[in-house]
């Protein structure tokens, strides 16, 4: 089936098939978990906002005319939830960050920039894990606005369109909040694998 | 042909290919051609592949029976609605 899983689920349950219920539940509950984790922090909180979206979703379930939309319509229904619970705990505003920040330096009397050798990327595997901990503290670290844009467009494969649906902003918001969220990525990735071959070097390695 | 700094602000974009094909082919003729712009575009798409195979490393817990009844009944509910 070349048909999206989720479009094809939908389909079912909007055409009254039962049949689907389990496997939509089991798709979307770990992908909405995922995206509010991340936006959260906090293991119990984002169990319970996925639930009450979850929720929200098939109560509402007349709403959803087209199929082919289901993943926004669910991600916006998501970010809702995150919303509603995060406003009832701390509000901090989002801090905007600004391209220069990630604009490499230039290495001292050398016009290259200061960048790391991404060329080898670490295949080991305490390595690769380090890197993979390293991405999730990266991504985790950001400021929301730039947060849900990467895990919506990177993460979750949402096209512009439809992310800029989920966050209601227009596509040129979307990308250029993606596009500072995956610099920001970049440059702390860079900054540990430059940290490593320097551990690596005074380790002799 | 652009500098660096001119192009920085549109590589996502360039990596998407989503400008028009003139932006496309001046970020091409820079990039192609300029050693720190190739590594930096090079490095950015690492990490973009590497968001992009990212698994989740935190997994919701078993859902309880009792909170799969209430989204099924609201399901059933939609499906009554509807004459299903
Ligand atoms: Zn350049």
């Amino acid at each position: 089936m070349q048909q999206k899983p989720e479009v094809e689920l939908a389909r079912q349950l909007i055409s009254g098939k039962p049949e689907a219920f389990d496997e939509f539940v089991d798709y979307f509950r770990k992908r909405i978990f995922h995206y509010t984790y991340v936006m959260c922090g906090q293991r119990e909180d984002a169990e319970e906002v996925t639930q009450d979206a979850l929720l929200k979703i098939f109560e509402h379930f007349h709403e959803l005319r087209d199929p082919e939309s289901v993943k926004s319509w669910v991600f916006r229904i998501a970010r809702n939830a995150c919303l509603m619970k995060r406003r009832k705990s701390v509000f901090a505003p989002d801090r905007e960050l600004s391209i220069d920040e990630f604009y490499p330096r230039a290495a001292d009397g050398d016009h290259s920039l200061q960048i790391a050798d991404w060329s080898a990327l670490p295949d080991e595997q305490v390595l690769q894990h380090e890197l993979r901990d390293a991405l999730h503290r990266a991504i985790r670290e950001l400021p929301d606005i730039y947060k849900s844009a990467v895990i919506l467009r990177d993460m979750e494969g949402l096209s512009t369109e439809e992310a800029a649906e989920v966050l209601d902003v227009s596509t040129d918001v979307v990308k250029t909040r993606l596009h500072r969220g995956r610099l920001a990525i970049r440059h702390k990735l860079d900054e540990f694998l430059r940290e490593k071959k320097e551990a690596g070097r005074h380790a002799g390695v | 042909m652009p500098e660096c700094k001119e192009i920085f602000d549109t590589l996502s974009m360039y990596l998407d290919r989503d400008l028009s094909p003139e932006s496309l082919e001046a970020i091409e003729a820079h990039v192609s051609d300029c050693k720190p712009c190739v590594e930096f575009v090079a490095s950015l798409r690492r990490s973009i592949e590497l968001c992009r195979r990212h698994e989740p490393v935190e997994l919701p817990g078993p859902l309880d029976p009792e909170a799969r009844d209430r989204l099924r009944a609201a399901y059933d509910a939609y499906r009554a609605a509807r004459g299903g």
